[in-house]
C-alpha cells in the first residue's frame, strides 16, 4: 500500500512539472513581448533581453503615443467592433433560432444552403468586384456588414436553442397566444444569455483581431482599425529598402522596441474582457456541443 | 478564423439586402470613394474604358478650362484622385504640406486613395477600378496588362505638357529607354535621383579615433588593412577601443546592404547585388564575376580575417537592426569597420579602396537607384490627361522637387539668387517622412540640378556627399552596372525563376566559405551546380533583354 501512494506522489509531483513546463512555455513569448516593450533597442536587437528588461525605458510606449494613428486606430476599432458584433448578433441568433423551429418552410434546403456557404466561396477577386458594385468598398459599412452571419457560429447557436428550449415550452407560450417573434424576444432570448455572452465574446474579439477586410476594402488612412495599423508597424520593423537612407534606417531601428508596445495596446483590452466572460465559456458552447 | 472563410458568401446576399442602410451611410463615411465610384462605372460593363479624354480635350480648352503655360492649371474645380502605395513609415498622403501646397497652387483638388498593400494593388488591377494616377502602384506586368487592355495612356504623347520631362527624356535616352515598355510606349514617368551620392550605396568606413589612437594611419592598402584590424583587435580594452571590439563587421557576402562586397570590389572585381546579380562589361556583354575565378582571392582573404577573429561570425547571420545596433546606431562603438549609409558619429572616416596588389585597378560599388520606375501611371479614368501630365511637369519643377526632397523652403532650404539651393541642417530628418512623399513621387533631381545643393556641415547628405566624391574615381560607371528597366512579358518570368535559383545559392556558399574555407576544393562543384541551375540560360536572356534595351535608346 505504502508503496503505491509513493508511486502516486511521484506521478503527481512528475505531472506538475510536465504541466508547469507546458505553461512555461505558453507564457514566455507574451513574457517576452512584455519585457521587450520595456527595453533598450540595442539590448533587444542585440539578443541580451532574455528573462528580464534590460536598459528599462518607456520610450516605445512614449513614442506609439504620439503616433496619431494608433490613437485613431483605437477609436475605429472600438467603433468596429460595437456595430459589428451588434449586426452579428442581429443576424445570427435568430438565424440559429428560426432554423431549429419545426414549422419553417424548406428548412432544410435553407440550412444546406448556409453550410455550402462554409466550403465554397466565390474567391477574393469575385466577391471584391461585388463589394465594388454594391458601392462597399472603402465604406464604414464594409467592415461592420463582412460577414455579418457566421455560420459556424449560428450552428453552434441552433445546436444551443435545440438542446436548451424544450419544444414544449414554446408550445405553451403559443397556446397563451405568443407570437413567433414575441416567443423569441420574451421566452428563448432570456433563457439563452449564455450563448449570447460567447457570441458577443467570439463575434467581438473576431472584429477586435480583425485586419483583412481594412486591408482590401479601406482605401483610407484615417479609417484604418489598430490591427492594421499594427500589422504596418510589424511588416515594416521587418523591412529592408534599397533606396531609402538616413530617416528610414533610424525609423527601423526605433521600431524594434515600439512594436511590441503596440503589440501589448492592442492585445490588452481583450484580454481584459476575457475573464469576465469566460464563466460563460464552459455553459454557452459545452452545453450545446454535449447534450446536442 | 474558421468563420471568416464560411461566411463571405452569406455576407454577400446579406449586403445586397443591407444595400438600403448602406446609401445613407456612404455619403457621410466615404470622403474619397465618391470620385471612386463615378469611374468603376465605365468599368462595368464595357471592354475597354473609352477614351474620353481626346474628344473632351477640345472643347475644354476652348472653354478655358486649363491653362496651357503657368499656374494654376485649371480655372474651374477640377479633381485628380491618386491612388499609391505609401513607403513603409510613410504619413498619411492626404495630410502632407508637400501635396497640400501643390493642390493650392495648381487649382486641382486632389483625392487620395490608398493601397494599404500589394493585395489591394492586385484588386485594384483586376477590378479596373482606376484612379486617375497611380503613384508606385503597380508592377511593371500590372501596368503592361493594363496598357494592353487599353486603360493607361502612352504618356510621350502628352510629353508637349510637360516640357520638364520632354527636355530631359530627350538629353537622356537611357533613361527613356529604362522607362519605356516593350510596346514601345511610355505608360508611367519616374522618380529621379540622380545625385553622386545616389549612385553610391553605403560608404566603407573605419573608425578613425582608434586610429590615432593607435599611431596608426588610415590603410591604403590590403596588408595595412589587415594589420590596422590585427592592432586594433591586439588593442582591445586599451582606451577608447572596448573589450569586446569587432574589427571589421560583415553582415554577410552578397547583401547589398553590410556585406562584403566592398572588400571584393577592391580587389577590381565588378560584383553587384542588385537584384540580377549581374554587370556589363567593356564591350557591352553581360557579364558574371560571382562565376569568376578572380572572386577567390578576396575570398579566402575573408576567410582569413573571420579565421583570425578579425571579421565577426554573429554578422553573418545578422539582421539589419542588428547590424545597426552594432555599428551605426550605438553611441558606444564595439565596430572599427563596416559599410552602412552613414556613420554614427563616432568618429567614422570614409575608408578609400585599398591596393590589393594583384594589379587591378580597385572599384567601388554603385547602384541604379537614381531611377526609380513606376512612379506616374496616368488611367483612362482620367478625362483631361493634359492636366495631369502638366501636374507631373510642377512636381519636376525644381523648387518643388527640392521642397519635397529637403523640406519646406525658409525653415529648411534657402533658395539664393545664383541659383543654388543651400539646405539646413536638421535633427529631425524621419518627419520628412510625413511632410513629402520623397522618392515615391516622380521628383526630377537632375545631376545639373544636384550639384547646385549645397549641404550644411552636419546634415546626413554632406558627408555623404564629399564621400561620394572622393569614391567617384573608383565607383562602377553606369555603363557597367545591369540597368533598370522593364522586361518583355515572355522573358520576365523566366528571369526572375533562375534568379530566385541562382542567387541564393551564391550568397550560401560564398558564406560557408567565408566562415569555413574549401573555397579551392569546392570551386568546381560550385560552377558546375550553378550551371545546372540555369546560369547560361539566364546570363542569355539578360543579354538578349540588355540589347533590346540599348536598341530603345537610340
Amino acid at each position: 500500500m505504502r508503496k503505491i501512494i509513493h508511486n502516486d506522489k511521484v506521478f503527481t509531483v512528475f505531472n506538475y512539472i510536465l504541466a508547469a513546463l507546458f505553461l512555461l512555455i505558453a507564457l514566455y513569448p507574451l513574457w517576452y513581448v512584455v519585457i521587450c516593450s520595456f527595453s533598450g533597442i540595442s539590448a533587444i536587437v542585440t539578443g541580451k533581453v532574455w528573462i528580464v528588461p534590460k536598459d528599462v525605458t518607456f520610450d516605445g510606449f512614449k513614442r506609439m503615443f504620439e503616433q496619431k494613428e494608433i490613437w485613431s486606430g483605437y477609436r475605429w476599432t472600438i467603433l468596429y467592433t460595437l456595430v459589428g458584433t451588434g449586426i452579428n448578433l442581429v443576424f445570427t441568433i435568430p438565424a440559429g433560432y428560426a432554423l431549429t423551429r419545426k414549422t419553417l418552410p424548406f428548412r432544410r434546403a435553407i440550412n444546406m444552403y448556409f453550410m455550402l456557404t462554409m466550403f465554397i466561396g466565390g474567391g477574393m477577386i469575385p466577391t471584391y468586384l461585388w463589394m465594388d458594385r454594391l458601392h462597399l468598398v472603402n465604406t464604414f459599412w464594409i467592415m461592420v456588414l463582412m460577414g455579418a452571419v457566421s455560420v459556424w457560429n449560428m450552428i453552434i447557436c441552433r445546436t444551443f436553442f435545440e438542446s436548451n428550449i424544450p419544444e414544449e415550452l414554446i408550445d405553451a407560450a403559443k397556446i397563451d397566444g405568443g407570437s413567433e417573434i414575441g416567443i423569441f424576444a420574451r421566452i428563448v432570448l432570456p433563457l439563452s444569455k449564455a450563448i449570447l455572452a460567447v457570441m458577443t465574446l467570439f463575434f467581438a474579439v473576431g472584429h477586435w483581431n480583425s485586419y483583412f477586410t481594412a486591408l482590401i476594402y479601406l482605401r483610407d488612412r484615417g479609417r484604418q482599425p489598430l490591427q492594421l495599423v499594427l500589422r504596418t508597424i510589424l511588416l515594416t520593423s521587418q523591412m529592408m529598402t534599397e533606396g531609402s537612407g538616413e530617416q528610414f534606417d533610424q525609423l527601423i531601428f526605433e521600431l524594434q522596441n515600439m512594436k511590441y508596445c503596440v503589440v501589448i495596446a492592442a492585445s490588452l483590452p481583450v484580454l481584459i474582457m476575457y475573464p469576465f466572460i469566460q464563466k460563460y465559456f464552459v455553459k454557452g458552447v459545452m452545453i450545446g456541443a454535449i447534450k446536442g | 478564423m474558421r468563420k471568416h472563410a464560411g461566411m463571405k458568401a452569406t455576407a454577400v446576399l446579406l449586403s445586397a439586402a443591407m444595400l438600403v442602410a448602406c446609401g445613407g451611410g456612404q455619403g457621410s463615411t466615404a470622403g474619397t470613394t465618391a470620385a471612386g465610384s463615378e469611374t468603376t462605372a465605365a468599368g462595368s460593363e464595357t471592354t475597354a474604358i473609352p477614351d474620353s479624354g481626346s474628344s473632351t480635350t477640345a472643347a475644354a480648352e476652348a472653354a478655358g478650362f486649363f491653362n496651357e503655360e503657368g499656374y494654376p492649371i485649371v480655372n474651374e474645380p477640377f479633381t485628380l484622385t491618386i491612388g499609391y502605395t505609401a513607403d513603409a513609415g510613410q504619413g498619411d498622403w492626404s495630410t502632407m504640406d508637400w501635396w497640400q501646397r501643390l493642390a493650392e497652387e495648381s487649382g486641382i483638388t486632389i483625392e487620395f486613395v490608398e493601397y494599404a498593400d500589394g493585395n489591394a494593388v492586385s484588386l485594384m488591377y483586376a477590378s479596373r477600378d482606376y484612379p486617375d494616377i497611380a503613384i508606385h502602384a503597380g508592377s511593371d506586368k500590372q501596368i503592361a496588362d493594363a496598357a494592353e487592355a487599353g486603360d493607361v495612356y502612352n504618356l510621350e504623347e502628352y510629353l508637349d505638357y510637360a516640357p520638364n520631362w520632354k527636355e530631359y527624356l530627350d538629353a537622356n535616352p537611357l533613361v527613356k529607354a529604362s522607362i519605356t515598355f516593350p510596346d514601345g510606349h511610355i505608360h508611367s514617368l519616374p522618380a529621379i535621383q540622380d545625385r553622386i551620392l545616389y549612385e553610391m550605396r553605403d560608404m566603407w568606413m573605419i573608425n578613425g579615433k582608434w586610429l590615432d589612437e593607435l599611431g596608426l594611419e588610415v590603410p591604403t592598402t590590403i596588408d595595412e588593412f589587415y594589420e590596422v584590424l590585427k592592432a586594433i583587435k591586439a588593442n582591445a580594452g586599451k582606451g577608447s577601443i572596448p573589450e569586446n571590439v569587432i574589427p571589421y563587421y560583415v553582415r554577410g557576402i552578397t547583401n547589398n546592404i553590410g556585406g562584403a562586397l566592398d572588400l571584393i570590389n577592391t580587389y577590381g572585381i565588378r560584383v553587384m547585388a542588385e537584384s540580377s546579380f549581374a554587370t556589363i562589361d567593356d564591350n557591352g556583354k553581360v557579364e558574371f564575376n560571382y562565376a569568376n575565378p578572380d572572386i577567390k582571392e578576396p575570398m579566402e582573404f575573408i576567410h582569413k580575417l573571420v579565421d583570425e577573429g578579425l571579421i565577426s561570425k554573429d554578422g553573418f547571420t545578422d539582421d539589419r537592426p542588428q547590424a545597426q545596433a552594432k555599428s551605426s546606431s550605438t553611441k558606444e562603438p564595439i565596430v572599427a569597420c563596416y559599410s552602412e549609409y552613414a556613420g554614427g558619429g563616432n568618429g567614422e572616416v570614409a575608408l578609400m579602396p585599398l591596393d590589393s596588389g594583384n594589379g587591378k585597378t580597385p572599384v567601388f560599388r554603385a547602384q541604379t537607384s537614381t531611377l526609380m520606375r513606376n512612379r506616374y501611371t496616368v488611367f483612362k479614368t482620367c478625362e483631361h490627361p493634359e492636366i495631369a501630365m502638366r501636374f507631373a511637369n510642377m512636381i519636376a519643377e525644381e523648387d518643388w522637387t527640392v521642397y519635397n526632397f529637403f523640406g519646406e523652403f525658409d525653415t529648411y532650404v534657402d533658395k539664393n539668387d545664383d541659383g543654388t539651393y543651400f539646405v539646413k541642417d536638421r535633427s529631425d530628418l524621419g518627419q520628412l517622412f510625413n511632410y513629402s512623399p520623397q522618392n515615391w513621387a516622380p521628383e526630377l533631381m537632375t545631376r545639373e540640378l544636384s550639384e547646385r545643393i549645397i549641404y550644411a556641415e552636419g546634415h546626413v547628405d554632406y558627408g555623404r556627399n564629399e564621400a561620394a566624391n572622393q569614391y567617384s574615381e573608383w565607383m562602377i560607371p553606369k555603363k557597367n552596372l545591369y540597368p533598370t528597366f522593364v522586361y518583355s512579358d515572355e522573358k520576365r518570368d523566366r528571369i526572375s525563376e533562375l534568379a530566385g535559383d541562382i542567387t541564393p545559392y551564391i550568397s550560401s556558399t560564398l558564406s560557408s566559405w567565408a566562415l569555413e574555407g574549401g573555397i579551392e576544393e569546392g570551386w568546381d562543384a560550385y560552377i558546375a551546380q550553378l550551371n545546372s541551375l540555369g546560369l547560361e540560360e539566364y546570363l542569355d536572356l539578360l543579354q538578349q533583354e540588355y540589347d533590346r534595351f540599348l536598341s530603345n535608346a537610340q
